[in-house]
């Protein structure tokens, strides 16, 4: 084993409840040595660190935030997994460190009551001391400790207090555990080694901690801890499912699950464990389950409530002398905060104006950094053009990649702007209580409160907006709501909307000026979008993603200052995960768009010739069938696949696919120009106009609708961490996108003959 | 606080969360969601047919 290699990284796994500033201490242990991935098969994100305590290297694992181990829900069960060093991608977890809110200690005593279960080293934070106390809580530290036997270090995570003393106590985790599996290793065959988790080790653990502490002046336990708190009748039915399942998992030559999975096994009535656990469908198991609860279910002890319970009753026997709680409670800050907040009129009103402000800002702000850096890639693109020959490799570098990186860039001043508003409203606590107002409207459409800022982020852009979902832990929420960001209307579409209503669309006046058909239009599609979302996460919460939810619960934190630390390090982070993840892939389809268009290539071909002639011009050809009931002409067909990157981009492909832009004018006149042009154009060999008012008004509502937005699709593949629902969301957008065009087309043509006849 | 009705699951996670017999609670902001406090902490919760939290008043 390794284990006694010198500079081997010691693995901790920060766990704790909610809202008790995990990622504040995470920070402020780690800083910028932090790094956030996936893990394989699930969508719960994993957030690991680096730091080094005296010359040794220490890796934390940020565990999402949690109430309780019961191995329900994803979040939950990747951590059992993680903790049991289950999972390979982490390897073995060496020590936990907990960190609990001393203002809520009952409560997040109850998780620690699991970790502890777990036998691994433990050492507990208690953040938030001086909140505690200003609302007359006092907790006498030394007391707790010698009840634990473990290292309790308090700490004020957002100032980052008590950070020093803690990395001591890790360090001295660390080193007993280095002489423990020194002397242990030698001793103890190596088939034991891997079962950190039977409850012999608990006891081992907490006698070992009481005698040989590092620090020399904890006292050993006034009150050893048992192993578990739940009651022995319960123990006995863990035992004996215990055996059953290492004497199966002998005949199987598997390994059999650990000891507090089987006490879950027992705990769990909805069968999730079961069915994760015991592969094979075996209704012997489920019925030999069953029985063991009804057993307990007789004698008292009903399952699940016998372990809150008895983990309750254990966390008040430890509390008991060590807290003292003021007589009544007293109305704190945050109360007086929240009358106002969570009022229904003032409170509704001033999440209206922090959200205009956040967005107005986020307009204001990220356009002049984006215009640089479009300004930038165009200097770069020119550079190269003068200063490189002609040939495959310039354009390749000008048309293909320096579009796709410019691309890129230009969202990312949006998305740092935006999380780090997100992050601020999020770490100062506002962000339940915005979701508390606007659950009531959200439940309508089948969704809770916490779906309302990421999509009306989407108005913004479905990026940050996608990426904002990861607030909301119900699985099927989320991935509605996932699923239905592209929808919502983004800035993007308005170039399409703006070149188009400004060519078709009469600029007709109703109530003398107030109201004009272009304006109209132009709501009519937000609207459009609106109304497409909403009527997708209905259809989406009825059919697919159908399943019975949860009753909705959210806890409303404390209000507290933000640290700048946890943002600045959000922003640079969220930015980070986009230009790796959404960036590469970007970068490869508009090089393959590129190379549709640039292949195969006549060097004496005209620009419109070789447009025409290129993988992308035969391709929008043999679609022409299936684009013309919607009034389009090849040339759209291929401008639309063109598209496919970002929407934007159909602008400059029908000027390509027109030969609109050719002379050098200002940007007025060529706009004007563009409409002209648009206007004459006619069905090849014919005099026929391909354009019409009908014809404009299918490709806004198409563009209204469709997938073309390939940064979107790579941000759902990262959020959903699979191929499936970016697919699905571009097949079921474009089918959309489609049907409501050729619907918008033929009606509209009707309904124009109508009107001319009429 | 009496007790929770409900799926075993629901109830179960509801009384990790600290909702669980004999505590006060207080209701903070009646209305649907609510927000209900319990010690030192809110939780807001939705009106659910499948689960109903039973209470004794306290005077």
């Amino acid at each position: 084993m390794t284990l006694s290699a010198p500079t081997r990284t010691f693995t901790v796994a920060l766990v704790g409840n909610p809202n008790t500033g995990k990622s504040t201490l995470f920070s402020g242990l780690v800083g910028v040595h932090q790094r956030v991935g996936n893990y394989p098969g699930v969508t719960v994100e994993k957030k690991t660190g680096q730091m080094e305590i005296d010359g040794r290297p220490f890796e934390i694992i940020d565990l999402p935030g949690l109430y309780s181990l019961a191995a329900r829900s994803r979040d939950e069960m990747v951590a059992v997994d993680l903790l049991l060093g289950r999972r390979s991608e982490v390897g073995v977890v060496d020590a936990v460190l907990c960190l609990v809110d001393a203002s809520n200690l009952e409560r997040n005593l109850y998780l620690v009551s699991q970790v502890l279960e777990l036998g691994l080293p433990a050492v507990l934070a208690i953040n938030m001391l001086d909140v505690a106390e200003r609302h007359g809580v006092r907790i006498n530290l030394e007391k707790l400790r010698q009840r634990l036997g473990v290292p309790i270090v308090a700490v004020q995570a957002n100032r980052r207090i008590g950070l020093t003393q803690l990395r001591a106590a890790l360090a001295s985790v660390e080193a007993q555990s280095r002489v423990a599996a020194s002397t242990t290793a030698n001793r103890e065959p190596a088939k034991e080694m891997p079962c950190r988790a039977c409850r012999c080790d608990m006891t081992f653990l907490t006698g070992k901690r009481c005698s040989g502490a590092a620090s020399g002046d904890e006292e050993p336990c006034a009150q050893p801890l048992g192993r578990t708190p739940l009651p022995e009748a319960f123990e006995h039915e863990v035992t004996s499912l215990e055996s059953e399942l290492v004497a199966e998992s002998r005949l199987s030559n598997a390994d059999p699950p650990p000891r507090c999975l089987v006490r879950r096994l027992l705990l769990d009535r909805s069968g999730c464990l079961q069915r994760a656990l015991l592969a094979e469908a075996d209704t012997r198991w489920a019925n030999r389950i069953e029985a063991a609860q009804a057993r307990l279910a007789a004698a008292g002890y009903s399952v699940p409530s016998v372990e809150t319970t008895a983990r309750y009753d254990w966390a008040r026997r430890v509390l008991d002398g060590v807290v003292v709680e003021p007589r009544s409670y007293r109305a704190t800050t945050s109360d007086r905060i929240d009358r106002v907040l969570t009022h229904r009129v003032w409170g509704t009103a001033i999440f209206a104006v922090v959200m205009v402000t956040v967005f107005q800002s986020v307009f204001v702000w990220a356009r002049p950094a984006t215009q640089w850096i479009q300004s930038l890639t165009t200097a770069a693109s020119d550079y190269l053009t003068v200063h490189m020959a002609e040939g495959a490799w310039r354009s390749l570098l000008v048309d293909g990649a320096l579009t796709g990186v410019g691309a890129i860039l230009a969202f990312l001043p949006q998305i740092v702007i935006l999380f780090g508003f997100l992050a601020l409203l999020e770490d100062c606590g506002y962000m339940a209580r915005a979701a508390f107002l606007m659950d009531r409207l959200m439940v309508r459409v089948g969704l809770s409160g916490k779906s309302f800022i990421p999509l009306l982020s989407s108005f913004g852009c479905a990026v940050p907006g996608i990426m904002a979902a990861r607030v909301i832990e119900d699985e099927r929420d989320r991935l509605t709501t996932i699923l239905i960001a592209p929808l919502v209307t983004c800035p993007a579409r308005l170039q399409v909307y703006a070149l188009l209503i400004a060519a078709f669309i009469p600029t007709q006046a109703y109530l003398g000026g107030l109201l004009n058909l272009q304006g109209l239009t132009l709501a009519g599609l937000y609207v459009l979008g609106i109304l497409a979302a909403v009527l997708c996460a209905m259809l989406f919460k009825r059919t697919i993603l159908r399943g019975r939810t949860p009753p909705f619960m959210m806890e409303l934190p404390s209000y507290k200052w933000p640290s700048p630390q946890t943002v600045l390090l959000r922003m640079a982070e969220r930015g980070c995960i986009f230009l790796r993840t959404a960036g590469t892939l970007i970068l490869g389809v508009s090089i393959l768009i590129w190379a549709a268009l640039y292949f195969p290539h006549d060097p004496t071909a005209t620009h419109q010739e070789q447009q025409r002639d290129s993988c992308l011009g035969r391709a929008g050809r043999i679609i022409e069938p299936a684009v013309r009931p919607l009034g389009w002409d090849w040339r759209i067909g291929c401008a639309v696949i063109g598209s496919l990157p970002a929407r934007e981009l159909v602008v400059a492909n029908l000027g390509v696919m027109y030969h609109l832009n050719d002379e050098q004018s200002d940007s007025d006149t060529q706009n004007a120009r563009w409409h002209e042009k648009l206007h004459a154009v006619t069905w090849d060999g014919t005099d026929r106009r391909v354009y019409s008012v009908p014809v404009a008004l299918g490709i806004m509502v198409f563009f209204a609708l469709c997938a073309q937005c390939m940064p979107t699709l790579a941000v759902i593949r990262r959020e959903t961490n699979s191929w499936r629902w970016p697919a699905f969301t571009f097949a079921y957008m474009t089918g959309l996108a489609y049907v409501a065009a050729l619907v918008t087309y033929q009606v509209g043509t009707w309904v124009g003959n109508v009107w001319c006849v009429g | 606080m009496d007790r929770i009705l409900g799926h075993p699951d629901h109830v179960h996670r509801l009384e990790e969360f600290g909702l669980r017999r004999g505590i006060k609670i207080e209701m903070f902001r009646p209305g649907n969601p609510c927000i209900i406090r319990l010690a030192g902490n809110k939780v807001c919760l939705r009106d659910d047919s499948l689960l109903r939290v039973m209470v004794e008043p306290l005077a």
